[in-house]
């Protein structure tokens, strides 16, 4: 069987900058992906590839076999920061890929509840994206991208932006999403915890050219939890990802 | 003492200088044709108000004209320039030139080449307007995240419903902050263009004033003007807040100088 995502030798360059160094890496249908690298590795550059708002200068991409020249349906994008429209409720701002594809909202109305209820934001629908607090308009966030009920979620460092606790909280909440909706998920990161964490996969990205340097498959058992973080196996792996960085970065 | 805390901060503020103005008057015996008294132009304002009245209606329709002509080509012209860069490059030091340029300078050419009629009022009106919704909705237009952009083009809409749905609106707040400098602009417009050449409006009454010397007259128009310029910004704010309930109440107070 194939994979979902398919990426062969995929190079970028900006100018006289080469963003990525034919990279290639597969994720199966239903997988969590990482990658993880430090800033400026090309890492958001990749995702925007798989996701078909930038092309590459050499090799190609397949997702779902079929070759990516342009955005493609059934992807589900969450930035770092949220891009809430802040006109629209939480109910209309999960709703926008409907109301962008031109599509009637009401007969998905059932599975926006659930995502809501899902996502912890019941009793908000009404609220103003400024109404929120920053973990809760990232919320919002993911519950847009799944909305329409994507195969694939692309992940651009999604909690970046939020304060450390938030962010452990919204690492538990996403891997809850995640084990009920069985995505194929690819998530950009810096922190190494973090991928670790949450993927099957771990995909290590070095800076200039960008490269995967190596990946790591992440055998612990799921769901995993605050306890996860002090299994044997979950340090080995950390420290063999930041070891990859000569221990430069990746505290997160 | 308790009647005057309960009035309004500012209307308190506004009979304290009406009274400053009367006791200047008074106190240094100035001439009426130099600064008349509050009490003899509310007069004026009272006996004249027909005739005054006529003029600010022309006047007024004369702005209205030319700032309904600006908010639509500002917004248009903005939004075809931010479509296409080759040819924002190719207009913009052109537009440079003429928003340095002092446009009401041109209001004798404008009546040399159109006449005496309406249509050069509009035209100077809409010219001084113009540029303050151009230059604003440029601004607004290119304000939306890069992100926001890319997740609509994610979603495989087409190109003018994320312009209709998603720049259009995060350009609003900025739009709204033009066009209050604008409508400003246009009754200025319009009084230079009744200067210029007009039978009619508050610019040609004033300058009928001016000639004979009714200060009185001069004040009250000054009056309905002030009246005018006041409405038509309160106009606008009030539009604001039917368009951008969201955007008003999330930036709090500000100044009512336009953000």
């Amino acid at each position: 069987m194939s994979a979902h995502i398919q990426v062969r030798d995929v190079t970028k360059r900006f100018g006289a900058m080469t963003a990525l160094d034919r990279v290639a890496l597969d994720i199966g249908r239903g997988e969590f992906a990482a990658v993880v690298g430090p800033s400026g590795c090309g890492k958001s550059t990749l995702m925007r590839i798989v996701a078909g708002l930038d092309t590459a200068d050499g090799g190609d991409v397949h997702v779902g076999g079929r070759p990516v020249a342009g955005p493609h349906p059934g992807v589900g994008i969450v930035f770092q920061s949220a891009v809430l429209l802040p006109w629209k409720t939480v109910r209309g701002n999960i709703g926008f890929p409907f109301e962008m594809g031109g599509v009637d909202p009401r007969p998905h109305a059932a599975r926006i509840d659930g995502l809501i209820r899902l996502a912890g934001l019941t009793g908000f629908e009404a609220h103003l994206p400024h109404q929120l607090s920053g973990g809760m308009q990232q919320r919002v966030a993911i519950c847009r991208a799944l909305a329409p009920d994507p195969d694939l979620l692309l992940l651009d460092e999604p909690f970046g932006a939020l304060d450390a606790m938030t962010r452990e909280t919204m690492n538990l909440e996403l891997q809850r999403i995640w084990m009920e909706s069985r995505k194929t998920v690819l998530m950009i990161t810096h922190g190494i915890a973090e991928a670790v964490f949450l993927a099957d996969r771990v995909h290590v990205m070095t800076a200039r050219p960008g490269a995967i340097a190596r990946s790591f498959d992440v055998d612990l058992p799921r769901p995993r939890t605050a306890e996860t973080v002090e299994d044997p196996r979950f340090r080995r792996l950390v420290r063999e990802v930041r070891a990859l960085f000569g221990g430069a970065i990746g505290l997160g | 003492m308790r009647l005057l805390r309960s009035l309004p901060v500012p209307l308190v503020a506004a009979l304290a200088a009406v009274g400053a103005w009367h006791a200047a008057v008074v106190a240094f015996s100035i001439p009426a044709y130099l600064v008349p008294p509050p009490a003899e132009v509310a007069l004026r304002l009272l006996d004249d108000w027909r005739q005054l009245g006529f003029h600010a209606a022309v006047t007024l329709a004369e702005a209205l004209g030319g700032f309904a002509l600006a908010a639509v080509f500002g917004v248009l012209a903005a939004a075809i320039l931010v479509w296409s860069p080759s040819l924002e490059r190719a207009v913009m030091p052109v537009l440079l030139v003429i928003q340095t340029f002092p446009k009401i300078a041109l209001a004798p050419l404008i009546v040399i080449w159109f006449g005496l009629g309406v249509g050069p009022k509009l035209l100077i009106s809409f010219l001084v307007a113009v540029f303050p919704v151009l230059v604003s909705a440029i601004v607004g237009l290119r304000s939306v995240e890069k992100d926001m952009l890319d997740l609509a083009r994610a979603t495989r809409a087409p190109a003018w419903r994320i312009f209709w749905r998603v720049r259009l609106p995060f350009a609003l707040p900025h739009i709204f902050g033009g066009l209050k400098v604008a409508v400003a602009f246009s009754v200025v417009g319009a009084v230079v263009g009744e200067w210029v050449g007009a039978d009619r409006g508050l610019g040609y009454l004033l300058l009928w004033a001016n000639a004979n010397l009714d200060t009185a007259l001069l004040f009250a128009i000054l009056a309905w003007l002030a009246a005018i310029g006041l409405a038509l910004y309160y106009a606008v704010e009030a539009a604001e807040r039917l368009a951008l309930p969201w955007h008003v109440s999330m930036r709090g107070r500000d100044l009512p100088l336009g953000t």
